[in-house]
């Protein structure tokens, strides 16, 4: 198992937003998290790396299991050594280069002297396509060439998984394409994936299973195929009926009763 | 009776009054240096989201800012020697200049942390985390991703609190060092004080020009520091 969650609970204040999720993950596969705002998927995926540490239960990554309610610090640390995460933001160090931005991991984290870092980087960087722009400033950049860089970034570290917690939904419509093309690539290469997104598209056609969370658990889970097109949760069935209608954002889909 | 202003005589002032400028260098190096320390640590402490020690960083920027320099130099100077003499610790041989770097470095201290703790919490929290989600420790992130950034941040306040304590330095005088504004006062004395008009309008064309360099110097440093990559 590469990646297993046990009973995850997590509460701002009063309001419950992850109300006991299991999950476990098998090395290789590409899991899309699918759900309405508000539902938690994203507050699943920063308790993975415990951004937002969870209030009770525990995460496993590879071989380290991490109790959310008592840790250390260095566990923290080693469990984030095992993970990666691509933000909705990029979030790409704004005060360092392209480059930069994904040397900095391998240099200050994983050791590398600095010329095999910056070898390493820029063939990833290549990969995705942006061989041309390695010393330019993040700010200088598409929202679509920031996020193929935080993809590199990611990937660079060789994790054991990396956590994409809505990668296309700050970019412009005409953006969304490339990364998503970015994205395809990335499953190719057989890396544990957890993808919180709203691209049905995208995730028919590159997850090998779905997960459907509503108010702060998993409703649904299985094949693509299954739960995008045949769902048994009435819940689901709702959800994706309101997420295909051309006339809602689907970044914002209205799960309340007609 | 002269003259009401004899502005020849303003050139020959400048030149003699400039000499006490490596006082007021010293003492304004100095205090630039201790007071980023102090407000360092007092911005950290306001940072650490440790109860105990927000307040008392709270307490001593709002007590430092409340107290007019004026009064907390005469505290120093002649209140805190008669206190400690009664327990036995002598002030005597400490110099003037020291206790005016002293509270110079205190009052500044509060502007400091300010400054600090408002430009870390300018950087845009996704940038620690995605510091961490590399795998990077608190510690690390801050000093390779949010301190540089903070920085770039901080150097227009800085060079707006290094003129204001250039300025204030001129207060040293009142406890009898020689910096510009001493000298000022001994230049004036000379003829008993029958140019009072131009020593004082050498003494503020010294501190306007110095404070047009500076300016104009972390204006530069401001853009050296973040070339190309202000959004």
């Amino acid at each position: 198992m590469m990646v297993s969650l046990k009973g995850i609970h997590k509460a701002f204040g009063d309001n419950h937003v992850l109300n006991g999720v299991d999950m476990d993950i098998e090395g290789g596969e590409v899991v899309v998290i699918l759900g309405p705002s508000g539902s938690g998927k994203t507050t699943l995926l920063r308790t993975i790396n415990f951004l937002d540490p969870g209030d009770k239960g525990s995460v496993t990554v590879n071989d380290l299991t991490v109790d959310c309610a008592k840790h250390s610090k260095q566990d923290v640390l080693e469990l984030r050594r095992k993970t990666a995460m691509v933000f909705q933001n990029y979030n790409l160090f704004a005060n360092k280069t392209i480059l930069q931005n994904v040397t900095e991991g391998l240099i200050t984290v994983k050791r590398y002297i600095k010329p095999a870092a910056v070898e390493k980087a820029t063939e990833m960087l290549k990969k995705v396509g942006l061989g041309e722009k390695l010393d330019f400033y993040p700010s200088s950049l598409s929202g679509g060439q920031q996020q193929r860089a935080g993809i590199a970034r990611a990937l660079v570290l060789d994790p054991d998984v990396i956590l994409f917690d809505e990668p296309t939904s700050a970019l412009d419509p005409e953006l969304v394409g490339e990364v998503l093309d970015t994205l395809r690539d990335v499953a190719k290469t057989g890396i544990t994936m957890i993808v919180v997104t709203h691209e049905i598209a995208f995730a028919k056609e590159v997850a090998s299973r779905v997960v459907y969370m509503q108010d702060g658990i998993v409703v649904e889970q299985g094949k693509p195929e299954d739960i995008l097109t045949n769902p048994k949760d009435p819940r689901t069935q709702k959800f994706l009926r309101r997420i295909t209608d051309p006339g809602v954002d689907p970044k914002h889909v209205d799960m309340s009763e007609d | 009776m002269g003259e009401l202003f004899r502005p020849e005589l303003i050139p020959d002032y400048i030149l003699k009054i400039s000499k006490a400028f490596p006082k007021t260098i010293e003492i304004l190096l100095l205090s630039l240096l201790f007071s980023l320390l102090l407000g360092g640590i007092f911005a950290a402490m306001g940072m650490s989201g440790k109860k105990a020690l927000v307040k008392i960083s709270s307490g001593w920027i709002a007590f430092m800012r409340g107290v007019p320099t004026l009064i907390l130099i005469f505290l120093l100077y002649l209140g805190l020697p008669q206190v400690l003499k009664r327990i036995g610790i002598d002030l005597s041989g400490v110099s003037t200049t020291t206790f005016i770097i002293t509270t110079l470095s205190l009052s500044a201290s509060a502007n400091m942390a300010e400054m600090m703790r408002s430009a870390c919490l300018a950087i845009d929290k996704g940038q620690k985390e995605a510091a961490l989600s590399v795998g990077m420790s608190p510690a690390v992130a801050f000093i390779r991703i949010i301190l540089p950034q903070a920085l770039g941040v901080a150097i227009p306040t800085l060079g707006n609190n290094f003129i204001m304590l250039f300025k204030e330095t001129s207060l040293a005088f009142t406890i009898g060092v020689m910096d510009l504004m001493g000298k000022a006062r001994a230049v004036s004395a000379v003829n008993y004080g029958a140019t009072k008009l131009e020593v004082y309008v050498a003494t503020a064309v010294i501190f306007w020009v110095f404070c047009f360099v500076f300016e104009k110097l972390f204006k530069f440093i401001e853009k050296a520091y973040t070339v190309g990559r202000k959004a």
